[in-house]
């Protein structure tokens, strides 16, 4: 794995120019209580070193939708680079707007992310070769904790407000869910009550 | 309510529905009855929104979902992990579509895979366990 022996084992090549790149994400995502992730029962892929198979959850555990509106959901979410002294690592962004004032989303949602660690699902729009690379997880690692919160009442998330989830220290740029699309969406959809 | 009564009270309902339109086909008792199913499958409330199709929309996911599973969920004598598939030729199957049927023979012939669900009925612990006994003494042998 490159963050062992930090040696590239393919290049970059031109690539399929009927597909072209797109930007963000798709609207619907999930969120996960860290603590609920069962970690004896996460499967890892045989073929890629970034992609796990599986995410199990504690039993009675469920994870929950995050919808976001607009173009460019989950705007302002990214990463960078982190250097340390002995190694070098990635820093993940996880932004999400809540537009309404509502005191079951303030208590129920905003309130516990205050304090609490997560684990997310995210769906890129460009999903890569044969769609591949669609889902990503972020804080599996190193769990996403909220690192800025933002409320305006007169700004452009209403009465709600934008909160930012960080992960830090993540090993590797990217970690995906299923090794084709169906599979990711079906683990993805699987998290989520029918 | 069991599974007979359940689709049922979904085909009739669904009858509605047949003409096209929205919430407004339900009467009031309509609603409880959706409301009714709607909770004992997942545990949850229709979901709450100004919309008018929330419990077409409900009967439609209820009547589906009840359908290829064949019964109710609080009968299902295996439950998958949220968050684990397990693939039968190239059909992925999750908590939300997985079957007794297919289970079961998925983990006859995969017994090691119990740990990837939640919800296992006590014969087939007992027979996994048997076969890892089974496997023992051969080993000892």
């Amino acid at each position: 794995m490159s963050a062992c022996d930090g040696l590239i084992k393919q290049g970059l090549p031109k690539g399929d120019c009927a597909k072209l790149p797109i930007k963000g994400y798709e609207r619907r995502a999930v969120l996960i209580n860290r603590e609920d992730i069962d970690f004896s029962a996460v499967e890892k892929s045989e073929t890629y070193a970034n992609v796990l198979t599986g995410l199990g959850l504690k039993t009675g555990k469920t994870g929950y939708e995050i919808y976001q509106m607009g173009s460019t959901p989950y705007t302002g979410s990214n990463a960078a680079l982190e250097s340390n002294d002995f190694f070098k690592s990635v820093t993940k962004n996880l932004v999400i707007a809540v537009i309404n004032n509502d005191r079951d989303v303030a208590g129920n949602f905003v309130d516990p992310l205050i304090n609490g660690e997560f684990v997310a699902i995210v769906e890129r729009k460009d999903k890569g070769t044969d769609n591949n690379s669609a889902f990503e997880i972020l804080g599996f690692h190193n769990g996403l904790t909220l690192t800025a919160l933002a409320e305006d009442a007169n700004g452009d998330y209403y009465n709600g407000g934008l909160y930012t989830l960080t992960e830090t220290g993540a090993p590797v740029s990217r970690l995906y869910l299923g090794e084709t699309y169906a599979a990711g969406q079906t683990l993805f959809e699987s998290f989520l009550k029918a | 309510m069991d599974y007979q009564e359940a689709m049922t009270q979904l085909t009739r309902l669904r009858s509605l529905m047949a003409a096209g339109g929205d919430d407004s086909v339900f009467s009031d008792e309509d609603k409880a009855v959706i409301e009714a199913i709607h909770l004992e499958e997942t545990g949850k409330k229709v979901r709450d929104c100004g919309c008018r199709d929330r419990y077409t929309d409900a009967v439609i996911v209820l009547y589906g979902s009840l359908k290829k599973r064949k019964q109710m969920a609080k009968d299902q004598r295996y439950q998958l992990r949220p968050g684990i598939i397990i693939w039968v030729g190239t059909e992925a199957y999750s908590c939300h579509n997985i079957t007794d049927e297919i289970a079961a023979a998925y983990l006859k012939k995969n017994p090691e895979a119990r740990s990837k669900f939640e919800k296992l009925p006590p014969e087939s612990k007992s027979k996994a366990m048997k076969a890892l006994m089974q496997d023992a003494e051969n080993n000892e042998e």
